[in-house]
């Protein structure tokens, strides 16, 4: 049919015409990358040989000039390298951010599920908490949390043995356990998880609501307890439509962590910034943190999806 | 297909080629030296850690003052013939030798401690020794301390990156004693964190804490422990590869020290200019020679106008760090010849 042959003309034309267009597109971009290339090799240039820096990683097995309080694992400043004292940030970096997804996962769940109360006083509450802690700056939050916490009575001996937990202004200690929690720790932990749990909440509520109300109802005419609804029936559907933009929110919260710098934790940020200042590696030094939080968010990021690939397996 | 991908990226590839355009192009200046590049920006830009009191610090109307603010003032007569080019900038601890690198601020100035490792792995070049200083303790009088060896098993708190933390655990290893350090590398939160009791005192240049007592909301609950654990020269630092820029500075700093040693200050400094002084003077003052022509200074008689509008060193020590400021000892920051360490090479 002559209708049919045009159409196969016009379509092969504009197969071509598009494939052009893909050609002219990929030259732009090579053409901006070799460009930026050019444009960073200057600015290195500039920056470092002229100054007498040589750009590499060498550094990197010096021996650091940075303290760390407390640190995770062994470390001995001005014997161990930059690289311990920078894995060490990475460490206290990835500790202060999975404790932080624990609580503000658990907090947020508990608030979601508040919202969603049929008691008017609850869910008044937790809308009252989440827009008062979501519209307030958490540089701001962190700062408070640790004036409070570095306002709290001070611990002048050693407390006795039998008690099971002191909370001073140097910190969180429970002797039972032999753990000792610096007011710094402490002050990110609550800053993280009460203002992420703002988000989580909304997140749950949705997830919650998204579910078909057919779903519900289905549910009970199988005359499905009300416990079993909610396991069977709810949660999973929900899960689906929750765990995405819960990602999202726990890249906010390992990246937020890095505000650490502020109230005095010793985050990669801030040892990195230790070791720019030291050694005057400064490209380094900001090329290791994206590589830190890059790979925290990917392992998360990685994790949530098979989270839900099996989860969306069983729901099937 | 493979567009696809390369959309994927597009956000990122036009990220890193606008950066390099600006930061490229911004560094790439047609001035060859950073003197020329400064006085063309008619801006000198000084950097130090502000809220310092005697370095500095704004006073009750808002004036900026310290020591720092007068060198980089002297320094303005020196490199553009008056003050009105300075601008100040505040730094953190942490940034302050970015800030010189990237061209942020075109010199360092005291609280800065010079040593041969931020000489020569930074880019940087220490110039002059405005303050020698000492390194101590300041601690709660709830401690007993009476020494600096007391403190085993205290937490003290520091600035990140300073030379103060070395400064600790070198003092600490002979008496086998453990001082633990509490690092911020905000100075003010620093502080914070130590008067609400995080630490049990904080380690600082001897002036610096002199300031803190002063500025203790219980002055009477605090001390300076006697204990000097490590020398400071707090000094001016410059970008290294313009040795016009580091000579202005350096000859600044003398040319102060120079005139208190000549006993010219800034109440008889216009009399001795008018006056037939000495040609030794008159070569000092500019009314002779061409001392500043071959320094390229902006004028010859800018030893004069420095001395006329900022003081002798002497002056400058006095008014934010001794009597008239921070009440601290002049000590080893007396002229060479009333046996202190501040000495000028020679005007001749």
């Amino acid at each position: 049919m002559p209708g049919d042959m045009s159409h196969a003309v016009a379509a092969r034309s504009s197969r071509e015409a598009s494939r052009q267009v893909d050609r002219l597109v990929a030259l732009l971009y090579a053409a901006c990358l070799i460009a930026a290339s050019v444009l960073a090799a200057v600015y290195i240039e500039n920056l470092y040989v002229r100054r007498g820096i040589q750009f590499g990683f060498r550094f990197l097995s010096e021996p650091a000039a940075i303290p760390i309080d407390h640190p995770p694992i062994a470390y001995y400043a001005y014997t161990d390298g930059y690289a311990r004292a920078l894995l060490v940030g990475a460490i206290n970096t990835l500790k202060v951010s999975l404790s932080g997804i624990v609580f503000a996962t658990l907090l947020g769940a508990a608030l979601g599920l508040a919202l969603l109360a049929r008691h008017p006083l609850v869910s008044l509450v937790a809308r009252i908490y989440i827009e008062a802690l979501r519209n307030v700056p958490i540089l701001l939050q962190l700062m408070i949390w640790y004036a409070l916490l570095l306002h709290l009575p001070a611990r002048d001996r050693p407390q006795a043995p039998e008690s099971t937990f002191v909370l001073s202004n140097r910190g969180l200690s429970v002797p039972m356990l032999g753990a000792e929690l610096s007011p710094e720790f402490c002050a990110l932990i609550l800053g993280l998880s009460a203002y992420f749990a703002c988000y989580i909440a909304e997140i749950v509520r949705s997830g919650v609501l998204g579910v078909p109300r057919g779903q519900v109802e289905a549910a009970h005419a199988l005359g499905l307890r009300p416990f079993h609804r909610a396991t069977r029936i709810i949660l999973p559907q929900a899960l689906r439509l929750i765990i995405p933009p819960l990602g999202n929110q726990y890249a906010n919260l390992v990246k937020t962590s890095s505000m650490a710098v502020a109230i005095g934790y010793q985050d990669i940020v801030s040892i990195a910034n230790a070791t720019m200042t030291q050694t005057g590696q400064a490209l380094e030094a900001i090329l290791l943190i994206m590589v830190v939080y890059l790979t925290i968010n990917s392992a998360i990021g990685i994790v949530l999806f098979l989270y839900e690939r099996s989860g969306s397996n069983r729901a099937r | 297909m493979y567009l696809d991908r390369l959309r994927a990226v597009t956000p990122l590839l036009l990220l890193v080629a606008l950066l390099a355009a600006i930061l490229g192009v911004a560094r790439t200046s047609k001035h060859s030296t950073d003197l020329e590049r400064i006085r063309a920006s008619g801006i000198l830009k000084c950097g130090s850690h502000n809220g310092i009191p005697g370095f500095f610090f704004f006073k009750t109307n808002g004036q900026p003052a310290g020591l720092s603010v007068d060198f980089c003032r002297a320094l303005s007569i020196a490199v553009f013939g008056d003050v009105n080019h300075v601008r100040l900038v505040p730094i953190s601890m942490q940034s302050r030798f970015l800030a010189l690198q990237s061209g942020e601020v075109d010199v360092l100035l005291p609280p800065t401690a010079m040593s041969i490792k931020r000489d020569t792995s930074l880019g940087l070049t220490n110039v002059a020794t405005l303050v020698n200083n000492g390194v101590g303790f300041l601690v709660s009088r709830k401690l007993n301390a009476t020494s600096a060896r007391d403190l085993d098993g205290r937490t003290i708190c520091v600035i990140q990156g300073s030379t103060m933390e070395r400064a600790i655990v070198d003092y600490a290893r002979p008496f086998n004693i453990t001082i633990a350090t509490r690092p911020y590398d905000n100075l003010q939160l620093e502080r914070a964190a130590f008067f609400s009791g995080r630490c049990d005192g904080i380690v600082d240049d001897f002036v610096a804490l002199q300031g803190d007592v002063a500025a203790a909301p219980d002055p009477a609950s605090y001390v300076v422990l006697p204990d000097n654990i490590a020398k400071e020269q707090d000094g001016v630092m410059v970008r290294s590869g313009d040795a016009s820029m580091e000579k202005l500075a350096r000859w600044t700093f003398y040319a102060m020290v120079q005139a208190e040693e000549y006993g010219i200050d800034q109440k008889n400094v216009d009399a001795i200019y008018r006056s037939r002084a000495s040609p030794e003077i008159r070569r000092f003052l500019g009314t002779e020679g061409d001392f500043g022509k071959a320094l390229g200074t902006a004028r010859n008689d800018w030893t004069y106008q420095i001395i006329r509008q900022i003081g002798n060193y002497g002056e400058m020590f006095d008014r934010s760090l001794g009597k008239d400021g921070l009440g601290v000892d002049r000590g080893k920051n007396r002229l060479w010849k009333d046996g202190g360490m501040m000495i000028s090479e020679m005007w001749q």
